[in-house]
């Protein structure tokens, strides 16, 4: 077992990143800006993939940034949720990156993004089944060994389901996180695209969700298309994900939450007035999770 | 097989073939059919590859136009399928691709622009070395030459081409204010791609200096080197040269380990 991981219902270990002031993607347009302004953001998260290069500009950035802000490290291609084996090459490159730059947190996404050596680079969807959770449970432990730390997993967007899923999502993230002794990262802005797509209430996942669990919250704008909502983190965040997201810390109290932007990337100061936002519920939620449990 | 193993094979080749059938009976979905929500991740798939060969071969999506590039490059991903989860290594061997790629048959000189564009993203991304000092490298004595060998940084690569490379990479560099036209018959290339401190550069060479760095790269030894620049240009001026390659971080370092080595 490892001797990082302390306890089976699983809450967030080390350093603790701001409740008061939310995040942001760290993109390369930002760079300059970024440097020049130093804008009172709580941290920068950065897609892990996008800095595993041994030198170069995007080495030499990140080591600037983080003597400015701290830094979490988010994985899109690590494929936990994959029936091949787990990367020990891409596993490594993570752990490489993390001993240089010494995140506060580093998490990744409860999917699969490729099989028989062929990558989608994409975040697919499990089946939520009891052979997949037992199967995704024992490579979170295998990488979180590894890593020698807990990490965080994300709940992702859908938009379809499997014939074979016979447990809600909510339940199986909560259920991963407990067997597995990960933090939770939850994708407010996921939630919400997945209970439009697939006609669930937003509200029954956030009660399932284990409060102590939760380390990070993701917000992000969608698309919408005829059928579906699309997770294009192209946009500003959308009325009801704000909503939620005011709901998520009324119960669980304020959680460190990070603003993404990916495609479409605006001004910086868009991006800063979104968590600026953010930063506004994230101060008003301090201390009210106490206040809801009263009430509940 | 276990039903997971099944249901991520279905979905991975339903996915890269298109043919979205080969996962509907996996799928539920809502007010909807199976194959337009499977679409949605055809979609993010190939858009996402897309956009990694969009980054790394501007030149050549400027060259033949956006539709263009758009088919050659899905063609080139139902060929070519990702085999890794970080996307910034995405896109070797388009090059190679596009030399049997019949609708640009026409366009024979796109290959090696491809091959430019791919040495500066490995350029980009290579490993950081610091300066040698010349010093250091004067203090062999001149009887261990045999057994010297020059260390390029690594980033390195030489690209010799039989087209006017250098001025096409030129004409689509935004600060460029020319006019814009390369005469494909204004002689080919022999270039050194390679990264000084933070920047990417691209130097056209002479024959002789070419030759010179390609036998240091396969790890000739000094005097091979030398004997090769000097065969094709006896007035090669090797001292100048060796100690600008140094100071400017293309030589980076040097053995003296022998043929073993």
């Amino acid at each position: 077992m490892n001797a990082h991981i302390q306890s089976i219902g699983a809450s967030i270990d080390g350093p603790k990143l701001s409740t008061r002031r939310a995040g942001i993607g760290l993109r390369a347009p930002h760079y300059g800006q970024l440097l020049e302004t130093r804008p009172a953001v709580g941290w920068l998260e950065v897609h892990s993939e996008n800095f595993f290069a041994a030198g170069g500009p995007t080495k030499h950035f990140l080591e600037k940034f983080r003597a400015l802000y701290p830094i979490s490290l988010h994985g899109v291609g690590l494929s936990l949720g994959s029936t091949d084996p787990l990367s020990k090459t891409h596993l490594a490159k993570i752990k490489g990156l993390a001993d240089r730059i010494e995140p506060a947190l580093i998490s990744e996404h409860l999917c699969w993004c490729h099989v028989g050596q062929r990558h989608l680079n994409d975040l697919l969807p499990l089946p939520y089944t009891e052979e997949a959770l037992a199967h995704v449970v024992s490579r979170i432990v295998e990488a979180q060994d590894y890593l020698r730390r807990q990490i965080l997993i994300e709940n992702v967007s859908s938009y379809l389901q499997f014939v074979d899923s016979t447990i809600p999502e909510w339940e199986f993230v909560a259920e991963v996180s407990r067997r597995a002794g990960c933090g939770i990262l939850l994708d407010v802005n996921n939630i919400y695209v997945s209970s439009v797509n697939h006609g669930f209430d937003p509200k029954d996942y956030l009660a399932a969700m284990p409060r102590d669990a939760i380390g990070e919250i993701h917000l992000a704008g969608f698309d919408k298309t005829d059928e579906c909502l699309i997770d294009t983190h192209g946009n500003l965040v959308a009325e009801p994900v704000w909503a939620l997201y005011q709901e998520t810390l009324r119960r669980f109290g304020s959680k460190p939450t990070l603003v993404e932007w990916d495609t479409d990337i605006p001004e910086l100061a868009v991006l800063l007035g979104e968590a600026e936002k953010a930063s506004g519920f994230m101060t008003a939620a301090i201390g009210t999770e106490k206040i809801y449990a009263r009430a509940s | 097989m276990p039903a997971l193993r099944e249901l991520q094979l279905d979905f991975a080749e339903s996915i890269i073939s298109g043919n979205l059938d080969i996962a509907a009976e996996h799928i539920r979905v809502t007010g909807s059919t199976p194959e337009s929500r499977l679409s949605i991740y055809r979609n993010n798939t190939v858009s996402n590859l897309c956009g990694a060969l969009r980054e790394v071969y501007p030149i050549i999506e400027k060259l033949v136009g956006t539709a263009f590039f758009n088919h050659a490059a899905t063609a080139f991903i139902a060929a070519h399928p990702s085999a890794s989860g970080d996307l910034n290594d995405y896109g070797n061997g388009f090059a190679e691709f596009l030399v049997d790629y019949a609708p640009a048959a026409q366009l024979p000189y796109l290959p090696d622009v491809a091959r430019l564009e791919w040495a500066l993203e490995k350029a980009y991304y290579a490993a950081d070395h610091g300066l040698l000092e010349l010093q250091r490298l004067g203090e062999v004595p001149p009887d261990q030459y045999q057994d010297l060998r020059l260390q390029l940084h690594p980033a390195t690569t030489l690209i010799q081409s039989e087209y006017p490379l250098f001025p096409i990479w030129e004409v689509h560099q935004p600060e460029y204010s020319g006019e814009g036209f390369v005469d494909l018959n204004s002689g080919g290339a022999m270039l050194l791609v390679t990264r000084r401190e933070l920047q990417t550069v691209i130097e056209p060479l002479d024959h002789a200096e070419f030759i010179f760095l390609a036998c240091l790269q396969k790890a000739d030894s000094f005097i091979e080197a030398v004997t090769a620049a000097m065969q094709h240009d006896e007035s090669f001026s090797l001292q100048e040269r060796l100690a600008r390659r140094v100071m400017l971080g293309d030589i980076i370092d040097f053995n003296l380990a022998g043929t073993d080595s």
